[in-house]
């Protein structure tokens, strides 16, 4: 890659955007950052579906994802609370991104990259879990 | 408004987060901007806009960022199986699809061009080894195309036989002289000169079977280094017009004079001058002074120049004062300033710098340097 224009076709509308946009969570492309101190570790592969019996191991789009917890957000107070698995909860807020981050996708198969999305807002947890009593 | 959190079990690859400051977001509206990976050993990446250029550190930290996006399950999940610890039902599903641990940070910079990778061209039917097109020179270079557009005829950039190369000193004001030349006899206007017109004048000029050496790419890089372009209400957009910078050419070929006449012993001023005005073709005039080779000579003895090169000094600032006093036991500041301001790295103001290494008295409207 000596050389290669980044693509910004999906943003368009994005850029019509004002800047200062009011806090929210998931950016109209719908993406959302979350941002943790520390690791959050997880399943790594499915289970046999009799042994799931929370239903944590779904199908979608042909792909296998887990479900590790629960998360509850205020737009107004920013605060959130993040439930992860049954025995840990974490505290955090909405914060602003500053400056506001790119989405790039860097395609090794056509050598191509796009910018695919403008983050402005991240949650963020920068306390220590608290137990579930 | 409570979400359920999924992620994905094979997370995607490729994805990185960039910092998008204000005049990389505008850049990023207004234009295409695109990746450079450098050809250097650290394996630097610049980002490059029509007419700005950033360079690209990767910034690791220890946080876990999580990349997610809305989805809807297909086929849902019964109710029963999550436990929401008191929360309402959760109204959303969100799945991480890449987890991230650094960030781009872009750094805006003046673009450089990168010469070593070029060919010196000398005029010469010499095959070129390096064998670069234009374009594949400007994919290697940290610097956005206006940038280069402008770098690249100010280190006198050219193109022959189709390879990007280096017009050697020697060359260029060949190539200069001829234009000039030429411009006397088919009496162009040196204040709005066309490409075009200069290049069709001296591709007239070839004798039959010789190769013509000042080809339109060669003219021009030197009118684009040795003029400006000027705006004319007259002329088509397309028809870009350039006017000569005398003092420029002044510049060229007093240091060549001075290379010619003023190496090996020093010459007195007067006889220079002589020498310098000889330089040009015949019946081209412009204004000449001594000052404006400053940088270029030193005085060795009163009334008598000598060239020195800037490139022949010492990089250390004691050692280069040291060396400028044995040549020139006193300076007017105004000759030295161009010897020693590559050495200000701190940005001090220059009469500071000065008087770090070296004496300095006013003189009626003069200001005197000498050794301590």
């Amino acid at each position: 890659m000596p050389s290669v224009d980044i693509s910004v076709n999906q943003l368009i509308d994005i850029f019509a955007e004002d800047r200062d946009t009011p806090p929210t969570v998931s950016t109209s492309l719908g993406h959302v950052m979350i941002e943790i101190q520390g690791d959050l570790q997880h399943p790594q592969k499915s289970i046999d579906p009799a042994l799931d019996v929370d239903s944590r191991f779904i199908e979608h789009e042909g792909n296998g994802l887990v479900r590790f917890g629960i998360l509850s957000y205020d737009l107004e107070t920013k605060h959130v609370t993040l439930f992860i698995g049954n025995k840990q909860r974490l505290m955090g807020s909405i914060v602003k991104i500053e400056p506001p981050l790119g989405l790039l996708k860097f395609d090794k198969a056509d050598g191509t990259v796009s910018l695919r999305d403008v983050l402005k807002y991240k949650i963020i947890f920068k306390n220590r879990p608290l137990p579930i009593m | 408004m409570s979400v359920n959190l999924y992620n994905k079990l094979e997370p995607e690859t490729g994805y990185k987060l960039l910092q998008l400051s204000d005049d990389l977001l505008d850049a990023f509206q207004t234009g295409p901007v695109k990746f450079k990976a450098l050809s250097d050993d650290a394996g630097n990446v610049v980002l490059c806009s029509e007419d700005k250029t950033w360079v690209i550190k990767q910034r690791n930290h220890s946080n876990t960022v999580i990349l997610m996006n809305e989805f809807a399950p297909t086929g849902g999940i019964p109710e029963d199986k999550i436990n929401t610890f008191g929360l309402p039902r959760p109204g959303a599903d969100w799945a991480g699809f890449s987890t991230l641990d650094s960030e781009l940070e872009p750094r805006l910079v003046d673009g450089s061009i990168d010469v070593t990778q070029l060919d010196i061209y000398h005029g010469k039917d010499v095959p070129l080894t390096r064998k670069l097109t234009l374009q594949e020179f400007k994919d290697m270079c940290p610097c956005s195309e206006k940038e280069f557009v402008s770098k690249w005829f100010e280190v006198g950039g050219s193109v022959v036989q189709g390879f990007a190369c280096l017009l050697s000193e020697r060359f260029m004001l060949k190539a200069l002289h001829i234009i000039l030349i030429s411009c006397m006899a088919e009496n162009l206007d040196v204040d709005s000169l066309s490409i075009d017109k200069v290049a069709d004048v001296l591709a007239k000029d070839v004798k039959q079977g010789e190769p013509n050496l000042y080809t339109h790419e060669i003219v021009t890089t030197v009118i684009n280094k040795f003029g400006f372009k000027v705006e004319s209400a007259e002329t088509e957009p397309d028809d870009v017009r350039f006017r000569i910078n005398m003092s420029l050419i002044a510049r060229w070929y007093g240091v060549s004079a001075l290379k010619k006449f003023a190496a090996k012993e020093p010459i007195s001023e007067d006889e220079f001058m002589i020498q310098w005005k000889g330089q040009f073709p015949p019946y081209f005039h412009c204004d000449l002074d001594i000052c404006m080779l400053r940088g270029y000579f030193v005085r060795p003895l009163t009334n008598k120049i000598r060239y020195m090169s800037r490139t022949t000094l010492s990089l250390d600032a004691k050692e280069r004062f040291k060396q400028l006093f044995h040549w020139q036991s006193t300076w007017e500041q105004a000759d030295m300033v161009p010897y020693i301001s590559d050495l200000n790295t701190k940005n001090l103001k220059i009469d500071t710098f000065i008087i770090k290494y070296a004496r300095r008295k006013r003189v009626g409207n003069k200001v005197i340097i000498s050794a301590r």
